[in-house]
């Protein structure tokens, strides 16, 4: 239990760590730029449970692991989870989400119909603006090419949509 | 700086109450996994984020029913620790699983690239791909989404923000301006 225990420490600090890089700097690829955070951090929560005592100081002998590579696994596995299931989400759904921006939208500008809400998306750039960012990621990962008015698949866009459509078919979604 | 019970031997591995918790949970979550598909194939479910979490805690369940038993066949200590361990696991799983699934359900990009990939040669108007992905039609089907989950409210031809969906809009936009995101979206 104690690597749980130092996971969510260890989650909490990056967190920090996280909130001082993109508040003190102007990133502008921050995911990468917090995975990269991570990533550092976790040689620092791989130490902190080698130094620390198995039960540190207040667990049960019964949540005790006798084996610490276990414990560490464990803590390695929540401390994954911590950042890619929770702080990475908050950030993508923060910064790239749908629904929430238009949550947020309408929470601001109060009630709109629909074609109100085309204009007014993400405090009035429109959701042209917003299909445009999610072209131009397409067009960084080389997975699509736009020239002028048309925009054609790449070799590996083809690739990857045929795993998706595969995916979509086992999950049954339409 | 460990405790006293360590193990000495590597006999002693295989009786690792966290070892046995995360193998159990990595078990019963490939089974989740192959139980969720069956389960999406057979029925057509509307609330399907419900389902899934309802599937998982029966899993979960099972997981830590598995734990004790192995743990009382074998005479292993840490019964407590192991079922822990196996649900940590699958929460953990559960976790990285999620937004991946999320990804392939209702990304825009995604869509996107099958809509191009159905083509033959994989080539379309950027305007016809902007009526598809960023018209009011695609907005609607997401807003219906969105009154189904009850974060907003239909008044006459308008959409109004619920308190369900006013509380997440609030703590997601102290999240933004707490790490400068802009507006975004």
């Amino acid at each position: 239990m104690k690597g749980v225990v130092v996971a969510m420490v260890a989650g909490a600090m990056c967190f920090t760590v996280l909130t001082i890089g993109l508040r003190a700097l102007d990133v502008r690829r921050r995911a990468g730029f917090m995975v990269s955070v991570w990533l550092l951090t976790v040689p620092a929560f791989v130490t902190l449970h080698y130094v620390t005592p198995a039960d540190l100081g207040f667990l049960p002998a019964s949540m005790t692991e006798p084996w610490p590579v276990a414990d560490l696994l464990l803590g390695v596995i929540a401390y994954a989870a911590v950042f890619f299931g929770g702080i990475l989400q908050l950030y993508n759904l923060a910064d790239r989400g749908l629904s929430l921006r238009v949550l947020i939208d309408l929470t601001t500008s109060g009630p709109m119909t629909v074609d109100e809400m085309v204009k007014a998306y993400s405090a009035g750039r429109g959701m042209r603006w917003m299909y445009a960012k999610r072209m131009e990621g397409l067009i960084d990962h080389d997975l699509v090419r736009q020239n002028g008015e048309r925009v054609a698949l790449t070799p590996s866009g083809r690739r990857a949509a045929v795993i998706f459509a595969r995916l979509q078919r086992i999950l049954r979604i339409e | 700086m460990h405790g006293s019970r360590e193990y000495s031997g590597l006999s002693d591995i295989g009786r690792s109450p966290t070892l046995i918790g995360i193998l159990v949970g990595v078990g019963w979550f490939l089974i989740y996994l192959a139980a969720q598909i069956v389960l999406f194939q057979l029925f057509d479910l509307r609330q399907r984020f419900s389902a899934m979490v309802a599937l998982l805690v029966s899993f979960i369940g099972l997981a830590v029913l598995t734990t004790t038993v192995v743990a009382y066949t074998n005479s292993l200590d840490g019964v407590v620790l192991s079922a822990f361990s196996s649900v940590v696991t699958m929460a953990s799983l559960w976790v990285f699983y999620m937004p991946f699934y999320y990804v392939i359900a209702t990304s825009l990009s995604v869509r996107t690239l099958l809509t191009l990939a159905s083509r033959g040669d994989g080539v379309l108007p950027l305007e016809q791909l902007e009526a598809l992905f960023a018209s009011s039609t695609m907005l609607e089907a997401r807003l219906t989404t969105m009154v189904a989950y009850r974060n907003l409210a239909v008044r006459g031809s308008a959409f109004t923000v619920t308190t369900k969906g006013r509380v997440t809009a609030t703590v997601f936009g102290g999240l933004k301006r707490l790490w400068r995101l802009g507006p975004g979206g």
